[in-house]
Parts: structure tokens; C-alpha cells; sequence
């Protein structure tokens, strides 16, 4: 019998910070259920999340001394203390993006997770590859209800250009060339996402579910009807919507377990957005590890910040803006208010970490089952350099990941190669992804 | 030699000057050949062939008339760097002064041709509706102005504009937004009628003190970001601005509820005559209004009687006449003290609301299933913007019966039918295949008449046709040019019109942005939301005078009127302005008037702290003269700094305007900056939110430059005066904007002729916007598309999904 979580569960208004619900080791093995043939049943899944920091990091302040075992942690890096034993610090990526490139925010954003490079014209669609998210939500993703989950602090640009690129490559995670994945920025959202409940829901669920269910099913049929009678431009368009239709029907059928999971009267969150950068990127990151935990995803992209906006981080009384500071000219008190905003960044890197340390389950942690890749596509933000990144794994990916140490790669190792070894930590086995040209040796 | 003197004895008489008669293709393909082309090869070619390409420019692949048109904006800047003397550069040998002019002339003509013989309309990609256009076509529907779209994910924007086709997708997070918005508008539109429970359960009463209940004035609200209010010390809820109090409530029993409110207001000040009010809500919808007079000594009792389901709720409290003024201190709250909820209560007999008597007026007087085929044939033919065929309408009786034979009432199957509908790919996109020939399919087709309604009112209101559209699109009326003509005139004059200039301004001018800019307001003072507010109102007052007025688009770039209230006129320091209603006054003889003065463009164009020049500068050539300059190089260096001491602290020792002046000094950043930076500086006297300005921290301010042609820029008016003069390149590129947005795809270069036509009937109509607007109408790329494989059956490869046990 799958027990509710407990009302200790202190999901409060918009304006609260989210307190993990306290589920117990009981509750995962009936939801790992889809997963006897990978894992062996009751052994946790592994998560891979990926997080994205914009304007890059002081290298200096970030990378640590010496390579090998981590016994030194970098000024950067040092609120990540508590989990030395949990990082792999990986130096020396390079991105694929060309040499000469203008305008590297949008850049970095785009090529993060896809290696791809966007076009600088705004004509005609905009054109990546698929993410190396979605490449591994395309093949575990169909065990969870959400097969993947991508959340941004920052709601994407709809205004003007982008860096002169087009604003639709402001996005991590790509489904296929043309296709961004949608991001869910407001808690209230995040939580309707995960928990099919939101505010002011009226009714009987297990009704409107098979309601939904009818609707999807005449929809559908309408939908390949009229794939018959359009051009081909506008079938990949119906395609999506056939795509979208099947994927929620999927989710109809597999849902009800979570669902029940969560006692009834666990309260979403109001719509809207907290105030303050602070609470709202601490509510995300909450939710995020309940996610997790309860298996509602395995695959999480979070884009903590967005280039795009030359945030002021006030809480830390400092009144210039973060872009502002990252061109700091290598004047030294631009460069230290720079690192006091990094650091701040990493400390609550590790607040998230902290969060997923504490929960137990299968003999360990959500922590020592998840592989998190933390970093950006800028090395360097005062000169835009997109090689030299600052990348770490934290988590153990249920024992693939030899963590505890640096690990610097030879000169000019594309960040690909790491996606590629990620993929093969999840369970996929990948000869490439994208334009890697080998791996990472990030396992155990 | 021989064939110079000719040219120069011919140019006139071959019509070279803009304003005669047009050159043919053929002509101007001659003088191509005979002219241009070598006087590109002897002047140009050195440093601009395939091999050396110097900045980023290859002439040496133009071969004829059509090459250079699809190069509009190449050729339009070779255009003015020959007229300016800027090319060659000084310090090679100079070609002849006529040769010049003669290829300048060239150039003018062979942008204006026109070729003869029908215009490609182009292909537009099926568009889902985006949020405003949901919401609209909604509230067209249903009579209910739920706004659901409010909370879908942001539409990506592609060619700066949210409709178009090409970047608009459909998420399974969408999807399950759609499912979940055609719930909650039908649950609101329709009431199926739930019998009263045999059986009412034991009245109690829930008091929920202020402590369990929540505002909302903190956070993001009417676009705006206010501050939470500090919570009083008495304990109780206090409004302060428009929010609302709330609660969410599990509901066990149906029944009637009292929903009592404890509440006191405090007054504006003590002449004020005016009372709070405060609006009680069920899930966000209004039950009623009340006043709330008593003060704090006394508080009062409000009670709101409302029918509950079983579920949870939302119940809250909405203050909904807030004032406020803050220089005094003065403003008018809404104190909470506690909800009580009472219940549940015998149920009493309420009349069905508007929206449903609407949807359901069709089958008024006929037995269930009969009814039911009426209500959503004419449901359907709405929501689809079309005929609906046979099996389309069977699909959505069949909801309607399987629904009946679980057990469902007929208006709870109703609903069910009718959010299939809106739900079906047939609602969400625009599908359009044109009208289907009777011979073997030509390449182009025109659109059927309801495919053209639904452009018309989708570019014109953001929503579907209404029912005179309808008709005329029933009795094929529409493509008539003068029945055209005559909706056009009718659509703008319809207050659902505002939609263009939240859709198109919005957008093109960054209205939508506003909302995002985030002046200091340690360095501007005098920056808050209601400037903010009142900013974004100016402009769209403004266009939208153009719009009705009949007023040309030139005034967009300057006009001797504007639309303040007394907070903007402050801003400006006008004078006499009172009160927060907006109204006309005439900016004659200031410099202001025209959107490049106006305080949101001049914000959105400026940093957080300060000005900055090359951001209004390139706003100017991308948004106004479609001439955007080239991204900065990779390398490109911060520019030092210099500072001074002042008060004890360093500050800058330089305007902005002399720090930027560095960039003249390198060649490598002149070539871009000449033409930016001159822009920006001619507007230096307007602050960082657009206030007039003398100097810049204690400098003096200097809003003159000279330009590269060697004329002088002097400020705004110097501005205004350069824009006009070159009109036709800002008509071009409204009209080149304007055109993507009605469309919902970019404009290629095989659209050349159709803006140029358009241009023309501009020209013709004096600029007047809706001239501009009809034109765009009667383009063939409105009326017809093309096609390119229609008709070829899909694979059949989407097999439905397989649903577990």
C-alpha cells in the first residue's frame, strides 16, 4: 500500500520556499516497476539532471589546483565542501562553436546540451539538433509520467532579437532540430505539471481523466485526417500536435500512482511568480528534487539563470548587473564582486545537493543515484571564450561515476564527448552524440 | 568612351530619376550590363570579389536585374555608401561624379521595379492560434473573457512577431493546457444542472482567521512588479494596491455557502468621499460587489451566498478601487480581519448565466439529441472558422452519445462535445488549402472565402471572424474586392481593432518589452510603475490615433501631438496637466512628439543606470530603416574609462557621448559606428527614461554630429528631418513588418515586388495607415497561397497509443 506523504508536506503559497515531502523507502520500488530489464527491480533509477549558469565563471577562482583526487577544493567551488566526495570536476571542455563567433550568449544557451551552432539571420526556421536531454528522455522517458522536465528561472524573450539571433534559441532543451522544449518557469505550473492539480480543480479526477482520455482518442483521429489534406510543411506541424496528443495519452494511461501519492490535501502553490530571485530559485530547485524523488521524471534540464538578463543580484548587495560584471575589463574589484556572485550561485548548487542527500532510498541517497552536470558554454565571459568551460558532475549515477576528483581533458575535447558518456552512464549505449569524437572518462 | 557621353546624353531621357515613369526590365538590365557592371569591375572589384571580400561584401556575383533585387538591403547600402562618397574609401582613385550618379541612379530604378505579371504569393505554414489570438477567439466564442492563454508557456517569436507559423509548436505541455483550459471555460460557460443532494448535510461554520489566509499583491501583477506590503501590525490582511485575499478550501458537502467577510477600509484622506470596495470571488470569478465603509473601530460584516461542489475552491476577496498617492502618504486599503464560511445551506434556484443560454439557444424547445446536433453544428462551424464535413461532425456527436450512455446529463454531454471542439486541430490552426481547382492543381490558388475571413480577422482583431465575416464568407461575398474593402473600413473602427496595435506595436515598437525594463531607480528617481504604466499607454494611444484617424505613418516618425496624463506630463515637464485620465496635447515647437521621443522607446533603448546611444542608434536602423548593423567583432574592446573625483568619489570624467566618440578614432569601428552612433547622440538630451535633459552627470550635453556624407545632425528635430528624408526606406520597412505580421511568415526576397506595390499604394494614399492596410488586403500574397505538394495522402504512419490495462 503506497502510503500518502504526510501533511508535515509544506507546500505553501507561491511565497514560501518548499519543504520536501518526507517519503519513505516504501513508496519507490512500485514506481520503478517499468525499469526490471536496466536495473534490477527495487534498485533505484539513475537521474541525470542538467543545470545551466549563464556568463560563464572567473576560470581562475573556479578550476581547482591540481588534477586527480579532490582534496583541494577552489575558492568558486568551496561551498561544495560537504560533498567533495560526490563531484567530478571535468576542466578542459571545449565547445564546438566557431572561432570568431559575435554575440556568444545566445551561443552558449543554444549549443549547451545540442553542440549545435544557431544561425545568426532571423529568417526562416530555426534550426539546432536534439539535446542530449531529450536524447536520453527519447529512451528512458517512457517509464515516468513525465518523461522529461525542463524548468528556467528566467521566462524566455519574445521581443526583439536575441544576441542578433533569433529569441527561439534561447532554449537548452531541443526535441529535435526545429523543436524547443517548452519551459515551465512559475511554481504553481511546475507543480500542476507534476501533479495533474492545481488550485481551484473541481470535480471527479478519475471522470475527467477518462474524459481526457475520449477527447485525445477523437482529436487524434481528427488530427490524422487532416495530416492527409496539407502539404508537407504543414504535416510536420500536425505531427507535432500527434506527437503531443499520443505522449499525453501515454501519461493517461501510466498516471494514478503519483497522483495518489500526494495526500489530497497537500495545497499547490498560487499562481504567480515569488519574489525575488532568491525564493524563486529556491522553490524551482525544490521541486525539482521532489520530482526526482518521487520519480515523476529521470531527466530535468534548469536553466538557473538566462544570459539574457543582466541581473542585479540585490540580496548580496551588489548593485551591478551579473553581465555587467563578467566583462570586468580584468579590473580586480569588478572581478571579485564577479566571484562573490559565483560563489553565491555554487552555495546554492549545494543547497540543491543537500536537499537530495537527505532523502534515502535503496540502501543510499537521491544523491549517490543521480549524475547532475552543473556549468555553462562560456569559459571566459569577458572575452565570450566558449572553450576552457566550467563543467562538474555531481552524484555518484548509482555507482557509474568515480567521483572525488578533477579530471582534466586533453586540449580541445569537445563538451559532446561528455554528453556522450553521460548517455552511456544512463543505460544508452552511444558510439557519437552529435560531433563528439570519444569520451570522457568520467565512470568508475 | 563613346558609350559614357551616350549615357550621360541618355540618363534623362532613360528616366533614371525616381519619380519618372519606371524603367522596364529590359532597360534596366542594358544599362546593367553596359553600365554597372563594369564600373563594379573597375572600382569594386578589387576588394570585393569572392576571394579578398572584404568586409563581408562579394559584388562580383551579381549577374542581373533579379540577383540584385533579392539583395534589396546589399544594394540599398552599396546605394548610399556610392551616394555619401564613402566608397570608394578616400585613398583610392575616385570614379567620375556622373558615372557615380549614374549607378546611384541605376540602383534607385532597379529598387523600385516593379516586373510585370502576377506576384508569387508565398507559402504560409499552418499556425496555431498563439496566446492572444486563444484568448480572443475564446472569449469570441463563448461571451466568457477567461483569458486561459495567460498561463500557456510564452509562443516563441520568429521575424520579431509571435504569429508566425514556422515557429509556433505544440508541446505535450501545451496539449495539456488546451484539454485543461476548454475544461475550466466550458465548466464556467455551461452550468449542468446538479440535483440539489437528497440529504444536507450538518451547517457549520469555519472561521478562517487572517493568518491562514493570503494576498496576492506581492509578486507580478498587470504586468507590473509590486513589492509584497509589509503585513500591519493588527493582524489583519491589508490591500493596499489591487490584489486579492485568498483561500483555497476543500469542499466535502454541495450545498449553498455564506462565504462572511470581516473587513474595515482605511480612507484615502479625510475629504475623501469614496469608499473601498471589495469584490468577492469563487474561483476567480465575481460574485458580487460591495462597499466597505466602516473603519477600523468598527468592522464590518460582508456576506456572499454562493453554491459550492464537492472540490476544492478558491475563495478571496479582491480590492478593486485602490488609490494611492505617495508624495503625501495618502492611500486607501482594504483590511482582512477573517472569512467565515457557512454552510452547507438549502440550495436556491439561480438563473442559467449568459454564456450558456447562448451556446444553447440553438436547441431551445427540441428533444436531447436533436438539440444537441444544432447546439454543436453551430458550435463547430464557429469554432472551425469553416464548413465542418460530415465525419467531423459525426466525431464530435459521438462524444455527445458516448457521453449519454455513461450516465452523463445532456448538458454535461454537451460540454463534452464542445471541448472536443476546442481541443481539435481544426480550432487551434489556421489550416488553409485554398480553394481546390477543377482541373489538375495549379501552383497557386486563391483562398476560400472563409480561409480569407479568418486572415482578415486574425490580422485586423486577433480573433475569429465575427458573423457579418460569416456570412459574407457563407455567401462567397467576400473576395469581392469592394465587399473587401468595405470590412476592412469596418473591422478598424471596431474597438476589437485594439488588437493590431497591441499585436503589431506591441511587438514592432517593444511595447510588450516595457514591461521588462528595469531602470535603477537609485540613479533615476523618478522612475515607478505608474510612469511605466503611463508610458506604454502613450504609444499605444498614439498608433492607435493613427490607426482611426486616418493619419500617416510619417507621424510615426514625427508628429506636433501626443497623449499624456499628469504623471507623463510631469515626466515631460509640461505644464497644466491634471488628473490620471490620458488626453491629446499638442507637442508643437518642443522637441518632443514622434515615437523616438516618447519616454518607453527612449527606456527600453537605454541601459539600467545610464543612456546608451549605439542601442538607440541600431534600434533606429533595425526597427525604423530595416539597415541593421553587423554584429560587433569577437575581439572588440571595452572602451577605457576615465573618471574624476567629485564628492569624494570617482566618477566618470566623460559623457557617455565622449567615451563613445573613441569609437571615430579606429577605422575597424568607424565603418559601423558612423552610422550608430550619430543617432544616439542626437538624442543624448533625453535621460536613460526619457526625461529632458541639459547635462550628463554635470557635463554638458552636445547632440550634434556630423555624418559621414558630411551633413550635420543636430538633435531630435535634426533627426526627425534626416528619417523623413529618407521616407521611403521607413515606409518600406513598415510596410515590410507589417506585412510579416498579417501573413505570420517572413517576407523572402521573392516578396520584393509585393511590398513594392504596396509601397506604392502607400505613396498614393498619403501614408495613411489604413491605405497601407487596405493595400496589404488586396496583395495576392492576402488573398491567394501557394501551393507546393497538397494532396499527397500521408503515410499513415501515426498509429494511436497503446493504452495499459
Amino acid at each position: 500500500m503506497t502510503p500518502p506523504i504526510p501533511r508535515r508536506t509544506l507546500l505553501k503559497g507561491a511565497g514560501a520556499a518548499i519543504a520536501l515531502p518526507l517519503l519513505d523507502a516504501m513508496l519507490p520500488t512500485r514506481l520503478w516497476a517499468g525499469d526490471a530489464e536496466t536495473v534490477g527491480a527495487g534498485v533505484p533509477p539513475r537521474r541525470a539532471v542538467f543545470l545551466y549558469t549563464p556568463f560563464g565563471m572567473h576560470m581562475p577562482a573556479w578550476t581547482p589546483a591540481a588534477a586527480g583526487a579532490l582534496t583541494q577544493l577552489s575558492p568558486t567551488l568551496a561551498p561544495l565542501a560537504p560533498f567533495t566526495d560526490d563531484l567530478l570536476v571535468v576542466s578542459g571542455l571545449d565547445t564546438t562553436l566557431p572561432r570568431n563567433l559575435t554575440g556568444g550568449h545566445t551561443p552558449s544557451i543554444a549549443t549547451f546540451l545540442t553542440n549545435a551552432c544557431p544561425t545568426r539571420n532571423n529568417s526562416g526556421t530555426a534550426r539546432l539538433g536534439m539535446s542530449v536531454d531529450q536524447a536520453m528522455a527519447r529512451r528512458i522517458g517512457q517509464v515516468t509520467p513525465l518523461p522529461s522536465l525542463e524548468l528556467s528561472c528566467d521566462a524566455p524573450r519574445t521581443f526583439g532579437s536575441c544576441d542578433s539571433y533569433s529569441c527561439v534559441y534561447v532554449n537548452l532543451s531541443w526535441a529535435g532540430e526545429t523543436t524547443p522544449m517548452p519551459v515551465l518557469t512559475e511554481p504553481a505550473e511546475v507543480f500542476e505539471a507534476l501533479f495533474e492539480r492545481s488550485a481551484g480543480s473541481v470535480g471527479d479526477p478519475l471522470r475527467r481523466r477518462a474524459t481526457r482520455a475520449s477527447i485525445l482518442d477523437a482529436v487524434g483521429d481528427a488530427a490524422r485526417r487532416l495530416d492527409a489534406q496539407v502539404g508537407v510543411a504543414d504535416r510536420r506541424k500536425l505531427d507535432e500536435y500527434l506527437t503531443a496528443v499520443r505522449e499525453i495519452e501515454r501519461r493517461i494511461a501510466r498516471s494514478g500512482a503519483v497522483e495518489g501519492a500526494i495526500a489530497a490535501d497537500v495545497q499547490a502553490p498560487a499562481p504567480g511568480q515569488p519574489g525575488g530571485y532568491l525564493e524563486h530559485l529556491r522553490t524551482l530547485y525544490d521541486l525539482l528534487a521532489i520530482a526526482l524523488q518521487a520519480d515523476i521524471t529521470r531527466v530535468a534540464t534548469f536553466m538557473l539563470a538566462s544570459d539574457m538578463v543582466n541581473r542585479q543580484h540585490q540580496h548580496l548587495g551588489i548593485a551591478e548587473g551579473h553581465h555587467s560584471l563578467s566583462h570586468h575589463g580584468n579590473k580586480q574589484p569588478q572581478i571579485d564582486l564577479l566571484c562573490r556572485i559565483e560563489r553565491s550561485i555554487v552555495d546554492e548548487f549545494g543547497r540543491f545537493l543537500g536537499k537530495l542527500k537527505a532523502v534515502r532510498e535503496g540502501g543510499g541517497t537521491l544523491l549517490d543515484h543521480s549524475m547532475i552536470l552543473f556549468g555553462s558554454a562560456i569559459g571566459d565571459g569577458n572575452k565570450h571564450l566558449h572553450t576552457n568551460l566550467p563543467i562538474l558532475l555531481a552524484g555518484r549515477a548509482g555507482g557509474a561515476l568515480k567521483t572525488g576528483r578533477h579530471l582534466r581533458c586533453p586540449a580541445k575535447t569537445p563538451l559532446s564527448n561528455l554528453h556522450a558518456s553521460m548517455l552511456d552512464v544512463m543505460g544508452i549505449a552511444t558510439e557519437r552524440f552529435a560531433d563528439s569524437t570519444g569520451k570522457v572518462a568520467i565512470a568508475g | 568612351m563613346i558609350a559614357l557621353a551616350r549615357l550621360l546624353l541618355l540618363a534623362p531621357v532613360l528616366g533614371f530619376a525616381v519619380d519618372a515613369a519606371a524603367p522596364s526590365t529590359s532597360e534596366l538590365s542594358r544599362v546593367f550590363t553596359a553600365v554597372v557592371k563594369p564600373f563594379l569591375s573597375r572600382e569594386c572589384f578589387d576588394c570585393h570579389d569572392q576571394e579578398n571580400a572584404k568586409g563581408r561584401l562579394i559584388l562580383d556575383r551579381f549577374h542581373d536585374l533579379a540577383a540584385v533585387k533579392a539583395e534589396r538591403r546589399t544594394w540599398e547600402a552599396l546605394r548610399r555608401a556610392l551616394h555619401d562618397g564613402v566608397m570608394p574609401p578616400a585613398k583610392r582613385p575616385q570614379p567620375a561624379a556622373a558615372q557615380r550618379q549614374a549607378v546611384v541612379a541605376w540602383i534607385e530604378a532597379a529598387l523600385d521595379h516593379r516586373a510585370d505579371g502576377p506576384r508569387d504569393p508565398g507559402r504560409v505554414t499552418v499556425r496555431r492560434l498563439n496566446r492572444a489570438e486563444y484568448n480572443n477567439t475564446i472569449r469570441d466564442l463563448t461571451g466568457l473573457d477567461l483569458r486561459p492563454a495567460d498561463r500557456f508557456p510564452i509562443d516563441d517569436s520568429g521575424f520579431n512577431f509571435d504569429n508566425n507559423g514556422d515557429v509556433l509548436s505544440t508541446s505535450p505541455l501545451l496539449l495539456r493546457k488546451y484539454l485543461k483550459a476548454a475544461e475550466q471555460v466550458l465548466d464556467r460557460a455551461i452550468v449542468v444542472p446538479v440535483p440539489p443532494p437528497a440529504v444536507i448535510a450538518a451547517r457549520r461554520s469555519i472561521t478562517l482567521a487572517s493568518d491562514a489566509l493570503r494576498s496576492t499583491t506581492a509578486g507580478i501583477l498587470d504586468g507590473v512588479d509590486h513589492k509584497p506590503d509589509p503585513e500591519p501590525a493588527d493582524g489583519t490582511q491589508r490591500l493596499k494596491r489591487a490584489g486579492e485575499v485568498f483561500v483555497h478550501q476543500h469542499i466535502a458537502d454541495d450545498g449553498d455557502y455564506l462565504l462572511r467577510v470581516r473587513a474595515w477600509q482605511r480612507r484615502f484622506d479625510d475629504a475623501d468621499t469614496q469608499d473601498a470596495e471589495m469584490a468577492g470571488r469563487l474561483d476567480g470569478e465575481e460574485l458580487a460587489r460591495v462597499k466597505v465603509a466602516n473603519l477600523a473601530a468598527q468592522p464590518g460584516e460582508f456576506t456572499f451566498r454562493v453554491r459550492l461542489i464537492p472540490g476544492e475552491h478558491r475563495l478571496s476577496v479582491a480590492f478593486t478601487n485602490p488609490k494611492n498617492e505617495p508624495a503625501k502618504r495618502n492611500f486607501r486599503a482594504l483590511h482582512i480581519v477573517a472569512f467565515t464560511l457557512d454552510g452547507p445551506l438549502p440550495i436556491e434556484p439561480r438563473p442559467l448565466p449568459d454564456s450558456h443560454q447562448r451556446l444553447f439557444a440553438p436547441g431551445v424547445g427540441l428533444p436531447d439529441e436533436e438539440a444537441a446536433r444544432r447546439i454543436v453544428t453551430d458550435f463547430a462551424g464557429a469554432a472551425f472558422r469553416g464548413p465542418v464535413a460530415r465525419d467531423e461532425l459525426d466525431a464530435l456527436l459521438g462524444m455527445y452519445r458516448s457521453s449519454r450512455a455513461a450516465g452523463d446529463r445532456h448538458e454535461q454531454a454537451v460540454k463534452v462535445a464542445l471541448m472536443t471542439a476546442l481541443v481539435s486541430p481544426r480550432f487551434l490552426f489556421r489550416i488553409e488549402t485554398g480553394d481546390a481547382p477543377s482541373g489538375p492543381s495549379a501552383p497557386i490558388r486563391r483562398l476560400t472565402d472563409h480561409e480569407l475571413a479568418a486572415r482578415l480577422s486574425y490580422f485586423l482583431w486577433s480573433t475569429q471572424p465575427d458573423a457579418r465575416l460569416r456570412a459574407l464568407a457563407d455567401d462567397r461575398r467576400l473576395r469581392d474586392a469592394a465587399v473587401l474593402a468595405a470590412e476592412v473600413t469596418r473591422m478598424l473602427a471596431d474597438a476589437k481593432a485594439d488588437a493590431l496595435v497591441e499585436g503589431f506595436a506591441g511587438q514592432w515598437l517593444g511595447v510588450r518589452a516595457m514591461q521588462h525594463v528595469t531602470p535603477d531607480t537609485k540613479v533615476l528617481k523618478g522612475f515607478d510603475a505608474s510612469l511605466l504604466a503611463a508610458m506604454r499607454k502613450e504609444i499605444d494611444l498614439f498608433v492607435t490615433a493613427i490607426m482611426r484617424e486616418n493619419r500617416s505613418l510619417l507621424e510615426l516618425i514625427d508628429a506636433d501631438y501626443t497623449f499624456v496624463n499628469d504623471r507623463l506630463a510631469k515626466h515631460y515637464g509640461m505644464a497644466d496637466v491634471s488628473g490620471s485620465e490620458f488626453r491629446k496635447v499638442s507637442v508643437a515647437g518642443t522637441p518632443r512628439g514622434g515615437v523616438l521621443t516618447m519616454a518607453g522607446i527612449l527606456t527600453l533603448t537605454s541601459n539600467a543606470t545610464r543612456t546608451n546611444p549605439i542601442k538607440r542608434g541600431k534600434w533606429v536602423l533595425e526597427e525604423l530603416l530595416d539597415c541593421p548593423p553587423p554584429p560587433p567583432p569577437p575581439d572588440a574592446p571595452a572602451l577605457p574609462e576615465k573618471t574624476r573625483a567629485r564628492d569624494g568619489k570617482q566618477v566618470d570624467a566623460q559623457t557617455v557621448r565622449q567615451r563613445l566618440e573613441q569609437h571615430r578614432a579606429d577605422p575597424r569601428c568607424a565603418s559601423c559606428h558612423s552610422a550608430m552612433d550619430p543617432i544616439g547622440f542626437a538624442l543624448e538630451n533625453f535621460d536613460a527614461i526619457g526625461a529632458w535633459r541639459t547635462v550628463d552627470e554635470d557635463l554638458p550635453i552636445d547632440p550634434k554630429d556630423r555624418l559621414r556624407d558630411g551633413s550635420v545632425l543636430d538633435g531630435p528635430r535634426g533627426l526627425k528631418d534626416l528619417l523623413l528624408s529618407r521616407k521611403k526606406e521607413f515606409v518600406r520597412c513598415f510596410v515590410e513588418k507589417l506585412l510579416s505580421y498579417a501573413l505570420g511568415r517572413g517576407i523572402e526576397p521573392a516578396d520584393g515586388d509585393t511590398v513594392t506595390d504596396i509601397c506604392m499604394a502607400a505613396q498614393a494614399g498619403a501614408y495613411v495607415l489604413p491605405a497601407v492596410i487596405q493595400a496589404i488586403v488586396a496583395a495576392d500574397a492576402f488573398q491567394k497561397l501557394r501551393v507546393s505538394d497538397a494532396g499527397t495522402p500521408a503515410s499513415g504512419k501515426h498509429e494511436k497509443a497503446e493504452t495499459a490495462p
